[in-house]
């Protein structure tokens, strides 16, 4: 080494430092970021499971009201053990296969208060308005919530 | 020369040790709350698969409510049962818990003397409902059929 020997070893050992420290945040920016997306799969999957509903109505006596427009009722209880996102927004009625707008669906507790969530263990309401009676025999009903689990009930008018 | 390699190194093994405990962590974390949803799943959907309720009997109280006997033989469950009388929710009865082989008598709205054919919406906590077709024949009521549908048909 020169007389520049040890400056030279000085600056050596800053740049080492530095690239060091550049791979260092590097690594652990992607741990970071592969940490948050494993938490935020672990969440979606939980959520899945812990979610769930059932169709309560009885299949062969569908409550209906109105002489055109026609409000059929639907019951659906909540048997997760998740609060469940009860409003237009967030659930989809499908009725023979065809999507009811939300200005057709009304969301209430059994008592006919508006209501926009479903506590475990909880019974909400969703009528459902339609121009035209459905026709006698059998029709499918399904419901799907935001994050995509959804029931069936085929039932009798 | 040799500190330079030496820190750098010492610096680029930290970081991974500790990048490798977060994600330990993260994956720990996940892991459990995943098992916790999976136990609960699993509970809900053998308590629908195991429903079951016999010994089904109505019984009059006034020209408006009944009494309905019937012996759980599912799993044990939470003893909320919501009430649909031909369709109509009209009540929900709290029984704290439905155990395997107890027998359970509720009151709910459903007296109709008129000899027309009812029929009751008994909705457990896990989604199971139970469907009681009856008529009162003039002196009592009668059982016409039992059925039972769990969330796990069409989907």
């Amino acid at each position: 080494m020169s007389a520049g020997g040890p400056a030279s070893e000085l600056i050596m050992f800053i740049v080492a430092v530095i690239i060091a420290g550049s791979v260092a945040g590097a690594l652990a920016y992607v741990t970071t970021d592969l940490a948050n997306s494993m938490k935020d799969r672990g969440e979606m999957l939980a959520d899945s499971l812990r979610v769930d509903f059932a169709i309560i109505n009885d299949p062969n006596n569908i409550p209906v009201s109105g002489t055109g427009p026609y409000n059929y009722t639907f019951y659906i209880k909540n048997v997760g053990k998740d609060i469940i996102s009860f409003n237009p927004n967030s659930v989809q009625v499908f009725i023979d296969g065809n999507i009811i707008p939300s200005a057709n669906l009304t969301f209430t507790d059994v008592n006919g208060n508006s209501i926009t969530s479903l506590n475990p263990g909880e019974v909400g309401v969703i009528k459902v308005t339609l121009g035209n009676a459905l026709s006698a025999g059998y029709h499918r009903l399904q419901v799907v919530l935001k994050n995509g689990k959804r029931r069936v009930l085929i039932f009798k008018i | 020369m040799g500190f330079s390699v030496s820190a750098s190194a010492a610096i680029i093994l930290i970081s991974f040790l500790v990048g490798l405990g977060t994600l330990y962590v993260a994956w720990e974390n996940s892991y459990l709350e995943v098992q916790a949803a999976k136990e609960f799943w699993y509970s809900l959907r053998s308590s629908q698969l195991h429903f079951d309720v016999g010994n089904v009997s109505v019984s009059y109280v006034n020209a408006t409510h009944v009494d309905v006997t019937f012996t759980y033989l599912g799993q044990t469950l939470e003893g909320k049962i919501d009430v649909l009388h031909n369709g109509i929710y009209v009540s929900s009865v709290d029984v704290s818990y439905l155990i395997p082989g107890a027998s359970y008598t509720i009151t709910v709205p459903g007296g109709d003397t008129s000899g027309s054919l009812n029929h009751l919406t008994l909705a457990f906590n896990n989604g199971c409902i139970t469907i009681i077709a009856y008529h009162y024949n003039g002196t009592a009521y009668v059982v016409d059929s039992v059925s039972i549908q769990c969330p796990l048909g069409v989907s």
